[in-house]
């Protein structure tokens, strides 16, 4: 198994992990985003998308959604998510 | 310049309206044209079906509305709106391409999102401007520089326009545009009628028509043909 504990993250930033995740999270912090997770398998190359969201949205793209962050005052909660690197070939 | 004492006579006879019959060039010109940066002019990557051309002065919002920008284009649907963007001549350059995109886009984004997605955006700086700064073009293509005139209502650009056609509310927002000015119907006005372009409908003109050495240009003056 690998461990992942990657900070300074942003959206579109490329991460290694194994490509079956048994467990992971991220975090804002002030210098990004920090995404630890445990994976197995072969090492993937992901890509760190985060998508806003609404109650009632579907979401609907090829990815390991990793966690979801309700938004500042008001504002709506983001999904965070990664997406392999092969589906944009 | 084609500027011709009938036309002129022809301009002061509307008074200020647009001629009946006029050059194709005169209402191509009076439309939206494709330019770089959002929601100014037409958009670089064309929205899908039929949409009607917006005539300068018009509203150009609801044709950026299918634009992919900022966070959104590292999803992976959006490879295919950043191509089509990368694919056109204007966008040379990621600060070409950010500044097509609209303020919620910043040139990192653009890289990482070429890179993303498998396309070249040359890694470069400014953005071409189609129009010159330093010159009015004329609506059949001709550049006047700038420097000759006597500002945006310079009475030979104003005889140009109302000899080509165009009305007085036309001219106003033609040369706003091609100046990036705010050039008011009332200004157009009054320089036409200080250079006698403008004079009342049918034959009761209030004053003589202008004679060549009424239109200057610089220390010249414009004699395209005897009055």
């Amino acid at each position: 198994m690998i461990v992942t504990n990657r900070g300074g993250l942003s959206e579109g930033d490329t991460v290694s992990l194994g490509s079956e995740i048994v467990v992971a999270n991220a975090e804002q912090e002030r210098g990004g985003l920090r995404l630890m997770a445990v994976s197995e398998g072969s090492e993937t190359e992901c890509v760190v998308i985060s998508t806003t969201v609404q109650d009632g949205d579907s979401l609907d793209f090829d990815g390991e959604v990793l966690t979801i962050q309700s938004g500042p005052g008001l504002s709506a909660p983001t999904v965070w998510s990664l997406v392999d690197t092969e589906v944009y070939r | 310049m084609n500027i011709s004492t009938s036309a002129v006579v022809e301009a002061r006879k509307r008074d200020g309206e647009a001629a009946d019959e006029r050059p194709a060039y005169v209402d191509e010109a009076l439309q939206q044209s494709r330019k770089v940066g959002y929601q100014s002019g037409l958009p670089l990557v064309e929205p899908e079906g039929d949409h009607e051309t917006p005539q300068l002065g018009e509203s150009v919002n609801d044709l950026y509305e299918h634009y992919v920008s900022g966070s959104d284009l590292f999803r992976p649907d959006a490879g295919s709106f950043l191509k089509r963007l990368a694919e056109q001549p204007e966008i040379h350059n990621v600060e070409a391409a950010s500044s097509e995109l609209g303020p919620s886009t910043d040139k990192a984004e653009v890289r990482k999102a070429a890179q993303l997605h498998g396309l070249d955006i040359p890694d470069g700086e400014g953005v071409d401007e189609s129009s010159d700064e330093d010159a009015i073009r004329l609506p059949s293509g001709e550049s006047v520089p700038l420097a000759i005139l006597e500002g945006p209502t310079d009475k030979l650009v104003l005889a140009q326009l109302f000899s080509d056609g165009l009305s007085e509310e036309e001219i106003a927002r033609y040369l706003s545009e091609e100046t990036d000015s705010n050039v008011t119907v009332r200004e157009v006005r009054e320089a036409a009628t200080e250079a006698n372009l403008l004079g009342g409908g049918g034959d009761s003109l209030r004053g003589p028509a202008p004679r060549p050495s009424d239109v200057h240009v610089g220390s010249g003056s414009y004699d395209k043909e005897p009055w």
